[in-house]
């Protein structure tokens, strides 16, 4: 099938991608847009390491068509960071233990960004609920618990997780604000 | 990684573009819900189709009235609409063991009542079923399970709404070419793993639409599965009743995930309507349920020990609407 020239909104930033009906969103953001922060482990629906935002929820871009989510706000582990400073759920995994291999962090990572955008002081028992779609082979998980804790106080101490672009923790300055307005365009190698 | 199969992806905008994009097709295509099941099986080559038509894109199936539930709906929308779970209980806890929450956050109500049977013979990759020799439902000449079997699929109905909904009395609106129909969820299904469904493959569906008497139904879903935090129904019961104080003035029971179609026990359940729902009924019910349940080893754990835990699904849901507490295994690991 042929390719079509899609515009992807990913982390605040516009990018031209060339994909074919069949091409997920992982994909597309992984070949396409050169974006390899997010993992594909079982590329089935089962270990969430895959795990993107689109308009702010959790979805999985191994079961997604990138055709669908054309015009989308997107979200990937790369438009966390700021330039020198993670976002505090990062920081909170390195600190915590959370991440060992590290395949599947991003997804945890970005599981985590979008349930403490909707609640902020979670249980560990709501923590557990949210990130049972995700998958972690190295850590046994009470450290991943512990690190989305660890997030949650500190978001709560430094105000509100508000949008990438505006987060407090990124006044040291962004990826987004520095890439804001550029416009790179990529396309599928395959 | 797995591979997609190379198709053609059309975006309609409404049910009557979609009705008819699907017969220019002459068959050979899918309709794309969330994409949660197709997507797995086209990645194992299960039967894939030149064209998929999404439905993401079409509002009409989005809308939600009370009782009335589109078939676009994600899982995720219905699990934070407090007043839908509040008027129908029994989807509370269904929904929150349902896959994965990642999942719930694409797959749709509709995808759900329609998502393929399954078997352990069958979801496997292309080359695993090929060395293994491929079944009647997929390019096979007959199924591997009920050996000989040349006429029928006895694939595992896997889908945790449908028999909810059955036990409120739901009906399924569908529109086609020829307009739109509704029928009773009871009479939806046909016993094949490949057919299914009633539905003509152009078929769309609309929505879900739950009476409003059922808010005074008491339900419960009982579901057993291998991984707490994401799997599919191993067996489920679902029940509801009407009660006259401990007296059943109307009693509704499935028996899902021991065929390829969720069981409708009217029979049992007419059995028991009038009687007082104490120790005996739950036993004497729970029994019927056991002899009534065949299932056939097309998932993972033994046909016996799924039988056997009909009766025990079949206990707990009746002692939960009796008001009991009854044990419930955590969604989460
Ligand atoms: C890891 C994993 C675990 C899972 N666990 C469970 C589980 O525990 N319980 C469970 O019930 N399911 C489970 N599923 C299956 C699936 O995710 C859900 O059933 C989901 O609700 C399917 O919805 P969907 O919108 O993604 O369906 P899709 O994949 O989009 O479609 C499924 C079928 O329905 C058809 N279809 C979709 N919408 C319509 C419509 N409006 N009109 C006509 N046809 C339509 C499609 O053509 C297709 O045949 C699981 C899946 C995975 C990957
Ligand atoms: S039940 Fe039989 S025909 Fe159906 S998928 Fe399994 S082996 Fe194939
Ligand atoms: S790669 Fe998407 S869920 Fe495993
Ligand atoms: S850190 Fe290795 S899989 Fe989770």
């Amino acid at each position: 099938m042929s390719k079509t020239l899609v515009t992807l909104h990913v982390n605040e930033r516009a990018y031209e991608v060339a994909v074919r009906p069949q091409d997920t969103l992982a994909l597309a953001l992984r070949d396409g847009c050169g974006l390899t922060g997010t993992k594909v482990g079982c590329d089935l629906g089962t270990c969430g390491c895959c795990t993107v935002l689109v308009d702010g929820r959790p979805v999985l871009g191994c079961l997604t068509l990138a055709l669908e989510v054309e015009g989308r706000r997107i979200e990937t582990i790369e438009g966390l960071a700021g330039a020198e400073r993670l976002h505090p759920v990062q920081k909170a995994f390195a600190e915590c233990g959370g991440s060992q291999c590290g395949y599947c962090t991003p997804g945890f990572v970005m599981t985590s960004v979008a349930l403490l955008r909707t609640n902020g002081a979670p249980s560990r028992d709501e923590i557990k609920e949210a990130i049972a779609g995700n998958l972690c082979r190295c850590t046994g998980y009470a450290k991943i618990v512990d690190a989305v804790e660890q997030a949650a106080t500190e978001l709560r101490q430094a105000g509100n997780e508000a949008s990438p672009t505006t987060d407090a923790h990124r006044s040291g300055g962004s990826n987004d604000a520095r890439l804001q307005g550029r416009r790179q365009p990529a396309t599928a190698r395959r | 990684m797995m591979i997609l199969p190379e198709f053609d992806l059309l975006r309609p905008r409404s049910v009557d573009e979609a009705v008819a994009a699907a017969r220019r097709t002459s068959g050979a295509f899918d309709y794309l819900g969330g994409g949660t099941d197709l997507l797995c099986n086209y990645k194992w080559g299960i039967n894939a189709n030149p064209t998929v038509i999404s439905l993401r894109h079409i509002g009409e199936l989005n809308e939600r009235q009370g009782g009335s539930l589109g078939g676009g709906l994600t899982l995720a929308e219905l699990e934070a609409d407090e007043d839908f779970l509040h008027d129908f209980p029994a989807f509370r806890r269904t929904l929150a063991r349902l896959a994965s929450p990642l999942i719930r956050q694409t797959g749709t109500l509709a995808g759900n009542i329609l998502v393929d049977t399954r078997c352990i013979w069958l979801n496997q990759s292309a080359f695993a079923r090929r060395a293994l020799g491929n079944c009647l439902k997929a390019d096979g000449p007959e199924c591997r399970v009920v050996k000989g079997s040349t006429d029928r699929c006895y694939a595992n109905y896997s889908g945790d709404m449908a028999p909810v909904f059955m036990v409120y009395g739901a009906e399924i609106r569908l529109a086609g070419p020829d307009g739109e129909r509704t029928l009773p969820l009871t009479e939806f299904f046909s016993l094949d793993g490949r057919t299914r469904n009633v539905k003509a493959p152009e078929e769309i569906v609309v929505a879900l639409d739950l009476p409003g008497d059922a808010r005074t139904l008491r339900a419960s879903y009982q579901k057993f599965r291998v991984r707490e935090a994401w799997d599919f129904p191993e067996l489920a019961v679902a029940a509801s009743a009407r009660m006259d104080g401990d007296r059943i003035e109307e009693l509704s029971l499935v028996a899902s995930a021991v065929a390829s179609i969720p069981l409708w026990m009217d029979e049992i359940a007419a059995k028991y309507v009038g009687r007082t729902l104490d120790d005996e009924t739950i036993d004497a019910v729970a029994g019927d349920m056991f002899k009534a349940s065949r299932p056939v080893r097309a998932t993972l754990l033994p046909p016996g020990y799924r039988k056997h835990m009909v009766r025990v699904m079949t206990t707990r849901a009746l002692r939960e609407i009796r008001g009991d507490a009854v044990p419930v295994p955590a969604a989460a690991m």
